[in-house]
């Protein structure tokens, strides 16, 4: 997998892994705002345990030297009790803390999905506007590492299908800094999608700190042949494509919408205006996905312009598989995207 | 002449003011593709490299390393061609002027330069478009602009500081740039639209399909991963083929995807979806309109027609080249009976109730598009012979499409035959604005009592429907009866 | 004396108000003014009474979904509570919570929570929030018999333990879990629940405000002190359904008037001070009638009130878009 999405512009700056952006924009962080705290399990490691502080930071070492650097006080080891992990999240956010709460996997939403859309998303809905909640949720998603169904989901179309959430998922560690550092300033839950097979990636990641707005696309590639929408860990399948084609002469406006929620619509329906050909790539299932809301959202208001139909290339519905030859084909492979986008470009 | 490019010093960031060459990436006479690594720039806070946005051949390089260039200033020349040394210091020349503040607002309306691509904006593509008042102007490098809508501008040779931004976050749109040119009388070039053949990639061999199918699929170079497997079990069928070659216009106008007689009966169930043709989707809506506004009811009576096919058979052994039909016998029937029974004949359309002196008799034709009721003019006053003759010319004229809106639309009556099918009896749906509608079954030989003494004749059964908002069922049953009595006796018929 | 008259007066205005305000607005509801569902605390008010004498608008309470005594008892403007509850503007929610979700942050009031057992993990955070910063404050979490089965209770018990929050559980048992009993449906103790987190708690009479007060003094110094969480469980009775209009056929024939009779919070706290010679009947009629005043006037301004702007729909679902 290729670094991907990163302009030239960004040349000169040192190359970070994902892994090492999010931990340098949760230490920038905290460095700069003494309001900001980090709970979850795992995260500072080791307490209770016999072992060293130091060494641990987490299953994905994520938050790896934050405790040492900031204190048990601010880096919080929590028991495994997801409930009380976002309750405590959610209220400190309302009364003076800007928490980072960790869920180790997306799929554990289950245990604590009410504390995240019943009280986090609602808050300043229903307390008229009064109510400031400040927090991020970081989550490890996607499939890819053998870890089967329950430690493997892509749920960004759930959390995005819910007011009051906004819902980030970084394709690059350039992305990956600055998303997380405007993630953890927003005022609004920020739901932090981690793909998993991505923390190894890397580009140019400048060293100070910056932010990137939400709902703001980027276009990692560009053409005005074929607009190739895609998330997460399938952007960097998505420009390998459109590498290819680009060989070919075949050129392809690779949008990596960085933020599922707010979504940058307008740049999206702009692409599809100028190519009139749509496909999308998602990791998630298909039904009720951000892939299929997209492909709607451009069926609604850019209909006209389309000289084929839409394709989406998705998980197919099942839950992710187990063994690796199944789970190979689960997720949405290169091979897959282009055929979509050959089918599409030969549609008329 | 070739037409020249400049590489200048792009603005990183808000405080950027200028920046020092630090390493040429490119030298004299090198070929460049776009997006090369030109220089690397030193700024106050930071080592950058400067990209190209178009290919070409360095012609002319502006600057040293070390020398202090501000944003905007000139750093190399590009042509993509042969050119001289004095049009390149022309164009160097009429790029090195004073470098302005950016300004925001819409700079006035200034003449159209000569070349667009000594304007400030860089042409991104190889077709630039001169862009009149909206292309001079400072360098646009740190307008917000969507990706697309800087592509469509950079592409127009508009400059991006003259457009108005409405944008998300308060970027400028593709729809700004619209506006921008609409308002300053430009017609936007957008990037050609280009038609791609579809190169089938994954293999389909082990998708699970019919052999016809497989087949087909073969013959249309349609790869079996693009149909939809709506078979048996599972399997792509030759109507699943069909759609997807449709799809992609690869099958020819005369076998369409929603012609089922290009479907093989198979055992398996073909599914063939389709959009309703035009004349088809008109059927649709009257029918339904009729049968959901109007409150049918309906008087049937069975006919003796015995003296009619006598009066028929009769009239053909004349040989005069007509051949009658009990049709056109049953036309001249109901002409007469319409005639003394005014109050089944005529047009209702909710609010105005017309009745009418002369017979204007619509009759069911089966075509492919659909059934149409051509519309039999003043029937009352004319012979059978008459009858024939014009009944032949609607329906040849119905099933190639030519009957006049008049003969579509002014039917005071209409008649529906399926006979020739075999069927007893049925009820037919009202073709509105007409108030009634006859329903025709077959002649069959069934036993009748005549004169006390049972017999078999040919007997037809026929059902009237009509509307009862405004006919009342005397005036269907007298109908009927008068009906039965000019078939049954037949000598009113030869007029 | 033991407690001043200004204390007496305090009190006693707060739970008259609420038990008034909680008959106002079934009253209402009845006649068709209210919307949705209502969840009165009619019954219960020496328990919201006697804890939040003790806490400023710097301490931070999260409630349950009958939240309405709470917010008077943490000092929410009544007239703006009755706009919320009718649904119209101005309200304290701007008309989108409505009574099950009705809230004031600027009063240190997290918000009543239609999620039972919603509360106590959103009351960690408040905690952990004063813990990390430094205050003296407190968060108090209120919870009923329904919510101490949830699971969600159990991980804010650990988690307040693990941390040492400065949490204070109070646990109103009301004995009725919208309509099942707590003899059926909670196993074992509440206090013991407690108790099993090596947190302190104490059971208390909840109808006896003068208790719940001394109780309350006791567990929030506790907290404040920083010697880690704290609980209380108070045996209270509800008077009326679990919503306005349940028929309430699980009720014992001559239950609610023997509650009514004997088990009156209203009538404890008049009889204790009467009998004390701390205040005088006529005294606390007079509160009565001051608080019935001010309903009326915030009904009367409720009733008069346009509903919300069509742009409210839109509007506070995010800080920024």
């Amino acid at each position: 997998m290729s670094d991907s999405g990163v302009s030239a512009t960004h040349h000169n700056h040192p190359i970070k892994t994902i892994r090492e952006a999010i931990n340098e924009a949760l230490h920038q962080e905290m460095e700069r705002d003494a309001t900001v705290i980090i709970l979850g399990e795992e995260v500072a490691g080791g307490a209770g345990c016999q072992g060293s502080d130091e060494a641990y930071g987490g299953v994905f070492g994520l938050t790896k030297g934050l405790g040492p650097r900031f204190g048990r006080g601010r880096v919080i080891d929590t028991p495994i009790t997801e409930s009380a992990i976002i309750g405590a999240a959610a209220g400190a956010a309302n009364t003076g803390l800007r928490p980072v709460a960790e869920l180790m996997f997306v799929d554990f939403i289950g245990v604590c999905f009410d504390q995240i859309f019943n009280q986090a998303a609602k808050f300043r809905y229903m307390f008229g506007g009064k109510a400031r909640t400040p927090m991020v949720i970081r989550a490890t998603a996607g499939a890819g590492m053998r870890a089967a169904a329950q430690h493997s989901s892509m749920l960004h179309p759930v959390l995005t299908h819910i007011p009051g959430l906004k819902v980030v998922m970084p394709s690059n560690a350039y992305d990956a800094k600055g998303l997380m550092i405007q993630a953890i300033r927003d005022d609004d839950p920020v739901c932090f999608i981690e793909h998993k097979l991505l923390y190894e990636t890397s580009c140019p990641v400048p060293d100070e700190s910056y932010t990137i707005p939400f709902g703001e696309a980027a276009f990692p590639r560009e053409g005005s042949d074929m607009t190739l929408v895609a998330m997460g860990a399938m952007v960097p399948r998505a420009i390998a494509v459109a590498d290819k084609l680009a060989a070919e002469g075949i050129y392809c406006d690779v949008i990596d919408p960085r933020t599922t929620s707010p979504l940058d619509g307008e740049a999206i329906l702009e692409s599809v205006e100028v190519s009139g050909r749509l496909v999308c790539v998602d990791e998630a299932n298909p039904r009720c996905s951000v892939a299929a809301d997209i492909a709607a959202l451009v069926a609604e208001h850019a209909f006209s312009a389309l000289r084929a139909p839409i394709k989406c290339v998705t998980a197919p519905h099942t839950p992710v598989p187990f063994a690796p030859n199944l789970e190979d084909a689960y997720i949405p492979s290169e091979e897959r995207i282009e055929q979509a986008v050959r089918d599409v470009l030969g549609g008329r | 002449m070739a037409n020249l490019t400049a590489v200048v010093m792009p603005k990183w960031g808000m405080e950027m003011t200028e920046g020092e060459l630090a390493e040429w990436h490119v030298a004299l006479g090198d070929e460049v593709a776009a997006n090369t690594d030109i220089v690397d720039v030193e700024t106050a806070k930071i080592v950058n490299t400067v990209i190209n946005n178009d290919a070409g051949i360095v012609v002319r390089l502006c600057a040293a390393i070390g020398d202090v260039v501000p944003v905007g200033g000139l750093l190399l020349v590009l042509a993509d061609g042969a050119v001289s040394e004095d049009d390149i210091d022309t164009f160097v020349a009429a790029n090195s002027g004073e470098v302005e503040v950016p300004v925001t607002e819409l700079a006035p309306a200034a003449p159209p330069p000569e070349d667009v691509t000594t304007a400030g904006a860089p042409a991104t593509d190889s077709g630039p478009h001169p862009a009149g008042s909206l292309a001079d102007g400072p360098d646009d490098g740190t307008v917000p602009v969507s990706v697309v809508a800087r592509r469509v501008a950079h592409h127009n040779g508009i400059n991006l500081t003259h457009v108005a931004a409405t944008g998300r976050h308060g970027r400028v749109s593709l729809d700004d740039v619209r506006r921008a040119a609409a308002s300053a009388g430009l017609t936007l070039a957008m990037p050609e639209a280009r038609v791609f053949a579809a190169s089938p990639l994954i293999s389909d061999v082990d998708l699970k399909a019919t052999p016809v199918a497989r087949r087909m699929a073969a013959a249309l170079e349609v790869n079996l991963q693009d149909c939809r497997a709506t078979g048996r079990h599972g399997r792509i069928s030759k109507a699943d083929v069909e759609v997807a070659a449709a799809r992609r216009g690869k099958l020819s106008a005369n076998v369409s995807v929603g012609d089922s007689r290009g479907v093989e009966a198979t055992a398996q169930d073909s599914v063939i979806r389709q959009p309703l043709s035009g004349a088809r989707r008109a059927i649709a809506r009257v029918v339904s309109k009729a049968k959901q506004e109007v409150p049918h009811f309906r008087v049937n009576i069975d006919v003796d027609l015995t003296a009619a096919m006598a009066l028929r058979k009769a009239l053909n052994a004349r040989q005069n080249g007509v051949n009658i039909s009990l049709n056109d016998v049953l036309i001249k029937a109901c002409a007469i009976a319409l005639r003394d029974n005014p109050r089944v004949n005529g047009r209702f359309d909710g609010e105005t109730l017309e009745h009418h002196s002369q017979a204007n008799i619509a009759s069911a034709v089966a075509t492919d598009n659909g059934v149409f009721m051509p519309v039999l003019q003043h029937a009352g006053g004319l012979t059978l012979d008459a009858i024939s003759t014009a009944m032949r010319d609607l329906a040849a004229r119905a099933k190639t499409g030519r009957l006049s809106s008049d003969e579509m639309t002014l039917a005071t009556f209409s008649i529906s035959n399926l006979g020739m099918f075999g069927i007893d009896s049925f009820d037919a749906i009202i073709n509105q604005p007409a108030l009634t509608i006859l329903a025709v079954g077959a002649a069959v030989e069934r036993p009748v009592v005549r004169n006390g003494e049972l017999a078999v004749a040919p007997v037809m059964t026929m059902s009237l429907s009509s509307d009862h908002r405004v006919v009342d069922g005397a005036d269907a049953a007298r109908f009927m009866a008068n009906l039965r009595v000019l078939l049954e006796e037949s000598v009113a018929l030869s007029e | 004396m033991k407690y001043s008259k200004q204390f007496l007066v305090e009190a006693y205005t707060t739970m008259t108000t609420i038990r008034q305000f909680e008959e106002r607005m079934i009253k209402e509801f009845m006649a068709g003014n209210i919307p949705g569902f209502v969840h009165t605390y009619d019954g219960q008010e020496a328990v919201g009474v006697g804890v939040c004498m003790h806490l400023s608008d710097d301490d931070i309470i999260g409630s349950t979904h009958r939240g309405h005594g709470h917010c008077i008892a943490k000092g929410c403007d009544i007239e703006l509570m009755i706009l919320e509850i009718m649904g119209k503007s101005g309200g304290l929610c701007k008309g989108k919570g409505g009574s099950m979700h009705i809230a004031d942050i600027d009063k240190g009031m997290l918000g009543a929570n239609a999620i039972v057992g919603g509360g106590p993990p959103l009351c960690n955070g408040a905690a952990l929030s004063i813990k990390t910063l430094g205050k003296p404050d407190v968060a108090v979490s209120f919870s009923g018999d329904g919510s101490s089965n949830q699971g969600t209770v159990m991980e804010a018990l650990n988690l307040a333990g693990v941390l040492d929050l400065p949490h204070f559980f109070v646990f109103e048992n009301n004995h009725l879990a919208e309509g099942t009993g707590d003899s059926y449906a909670v196993s074992g103790e509440i206090a013991e629940r407690v108790r099993a987190f090596n947190i302190p708690c104490d059971t208390v009479d909840g109808t006896d405000f003068f208790a719940v007060y001394e109780a309350s003094k006791k567990a929030i110094k506790h907290c404040r002190s920083g010697k880690g969480p704290y609980g209380i469980e108070a045996d209270v009775i509800r008077y009326d359904g679990h919503f306005i209009g349940d028929p309430q056929a699980y009720r014992g024939e001559g239950e609610i008037a023997y509650l009514r009779e004997h088990k009156d919070c209203l009538k404890i706290f008049r009889k204790r001070v009467i009998d004390e010679g701390w205040m005088k009947a006529a005294e606390l009629d007079q509160l009565d009638e001051k608080a019935a005043d001010a309903i009326e006037k915030g009904v009367q301004r409720g009733m008069a009130a346009p509903r919300p702007s069509l742009e409210e729909l839109y509007s506070d679902v995010y800080c920024t878009y």
